[in-house]
């Protein structure tokens, strides 16, 4: 009886001990698999990240070309007014957008209209000035672009017995990048 | 007695502490120095942001982010487009920009003004000393005192603010002796301004003064040549149709100059090599110079040339009064875009910048057309820039 006693004790005490050996091998592997969950997440969360800054970076991209098409005296009388005589000269060129994409890089857009609520008209060598409308490198592709009001200096606006006088209309300008 | 169940717990634990630990330590490193280079990023993006919204506005700003963190940055004018190099890679800078890293740079806007269009351009520097040393001396003096007027007028003023831009001398009354700075009002732009100081009786001897990193000795004399000098920029005073060569320490070759943004991008360039080993800043910024200088200014040549014709063309001609606006358009239109050798074909030329002769000729078209767009301005034909 008394040995029987003694086994069942040294039994028990053995089977107490695996337990905790498994306890502690179960805690071990729960932080592991946290640790590892954590450096995963962390991981993902920066690849999305590049993600949303690809996104501004193009956004951005395109709020500079605005910038500049407002400000570039290549197009502008003054800050937010463009010229149409400059206009007018740079559109009629055939290699018009070649000639920007020099200076601007490539995968933009950049249109002109005046808001005199006709339908739009291109602006060419001979019908200008009864004309509203300015493109540059526009293709049918997907794009982020930017609408910003602006002015549009009419060199040739009003034609008197005397001479000629300028006159400024609005207009819109939007400025695009492809993605 | 430890028994063999603790004993284990003591390894296990450790074994696995370590595992953990290991593992921790290594993705931290990692992390960090990926956090590091993300800022390293965002910091040049905003500095590229600065300088756009100061070339867009001309409100002068200062920036001293680059303080923040460790940074080896090149500014590379010369590749298609130009790009800011650093140990993150590469961005793109389209906005003209005369560049000098430092901790702390101050942004600031000018422009060279040829009348009918404006270049501007944009100019990041840190604390700046541009120490002149004249040497010619009798007839040659009042040149020499003109060009370190011209030179001057292109830099910054930063009255008020930090970084400073400071100018002063060297060599007098000794070689050793290197004079007080002044910033560009009082060395250039107020009534009692330095260089507006009579000088005849001031004579000085080459400059044996050692210049910091931030200081440019700028040496003007006719004597120049590349083994005249052993520090900073060394300029011939220009011939009389305005174009001159500099010369920079280390370098073998002559550049000439047309213009004193020119020898303003060699002087903030300086006489350090470039990254590569193979050329100096200084020669750099000044290919960069005329290769965006040329870019923009053939397109706004060419625009500026045909818009003259197309209102040539379409002013009613039964108004006398606008006949004289016609001829000056019809001047005007020649001179920059139809010919003979217009200012687009001149520019054109790849050797502009180099080749005395297509650049006197550049001159010459840029002073008629300046002159003809002043008259139709005059004239009220025209609007002034």
């Amino acid at each position: 009886m008394l040995c029987n006693r003694e086994h069942i004790l040294k039994s028990t005490r053995r089977v107490s001990g695996q337990i905790s050996i498994l306890e502690y091998a179960l805690l071990t592997f729960f932080v592991m698999v946290v640790i590892i969950g954590l450096i995963i997440f962390l991981s993902y969360w920066q690849v999305t990240q590049l993600g949303v800054e690809e996104t501004r970076t193009r956004m951005d991209r395109a709020l500079f070309l605005t910038k500049h098409f407002l400000n570039s005296q290549q197009f502008v009388k003054r800050d937010s007014m463009f010229d149409d005589g400059k206009l007018t000269a740079l559109f009629s060129l055939p290699n018009a957008c070649e000639e920007l994409q020099e200076v601007f890089g490539l995968d933009w857009f950049a249109e002109i209209r005046v808001l005199d609520g006709n339908a739009p008209k291109e602006c060419t060598w001979t019908n200008y000035p009864d004309c509203n409308y300015w493109s540059f490198c526009v293709e049918d592709k997907s794009n982020r672009s930017y609408d910003v009001p602006t002015n549009i200096y009419r060199r040739i606006g009003y034609t008197l017995t005397t001479g000629v006088l300028g006159r400024t209309d609005i207009g819109i300008l939007r400025v695009g990048v492809y993605v | 007695m430890i028994s063999i169940y603790q004993l284990f717990k003591i390894i296990f634990g450790l074994v696995a502490s370590g595992f953990i630990l290991y593992f921790l330590i290594h993705y931290t490193g990692i992390y960090i120095t990926m956090q590091e280079d993300v800022m390293r990023v965002l910091i040049i993006q905003n500095f590229r942001k600065a300088t756009q919204d100061v070339y867009f506005t001309g409100n002068p700003i200062n920036f001293s982010d680059f303080g923040r963190l460790d940074f080896t940055l090149y500014f590379d004018g010369q590749a298609e487009p130009p790009v800011m190099r650093s140990e993150v890679g590469e961005m793109v800078f389209l906005t003209p920009m005369f560049f000098s890293p430092s901790d702390e740079v101050f942004i600031d806007r000018n422009h060279l003004d040829h009348g009918w269009f404006k270049f501007y351009f944009v100019e990041a520097l840190p604390e700046f000393f541009i120490i002149f040393n004249p040497l010619d001396t009798g007839l040659w003096q009042d040149t020499d005192w003109d060009l370190m007027k011209n030179i001057t007028a292109l830099f910054p003023s930063t009255i008020g603010r930090t970084p400073k831009v400071r100018f002063g001398f060297c060599g007098y009354p000794d070689e050793d002796n290197l004079s007080d700075t002044w910033e560009r009002y009082d060395f250039l732009d107020s009534p009692s301004a330095v260089l507006k100081q009579s000088h005849a009786a001031t004579t000085f001897s080459r400059c044996n003064a050692s210049m910091s990193w931030n200081q440019r000795l700028v040496t003007i004399s006719q004597s120049c040549l590349p083994d005249f000098i052993t520090q900073g920029i060394c300029i011939q005073p220009p011939d009389i149709y305005g174009i001159g060569f500099a010369y920079i320490n280390g370098s073998d070759s002559s550049y000439m100059y047309k213009d004193s943004l020119d020898l303003v991008a060699m002087i903030i360039g300086g006489d350090e090599r470039d990254i590569y080993g193979i050329s100096t800043l200084g020669e750099n910024l000044y290919e960069y110079k005329n290769k965006i200088w040329r870019e923009r200014v053939r397109l706004a040549s060419m625009i500026t040339g045909r818009r003259a014709q197309l209102i040539e063309t379409k002013l009613p001609a039964d108004i006398t009064e606008l006949n004289e606006c016609k001829t000056l358009y019809a001047s005007l239109k020649n001179t920059l875009y139809f010919g003979p050798e217009p200012v687009y074909d001149l520019l054109s030329q790849q050797d502009y910048y180099t080749s005395h002769n297509t650049a006197r000729d550049l001159l010459e078209r840029l002073a008629e057309a300046k002159s003809v767009y002043q008259d139709l301005v005059n004239k009220g034909c025209e609007y002034a820039l």
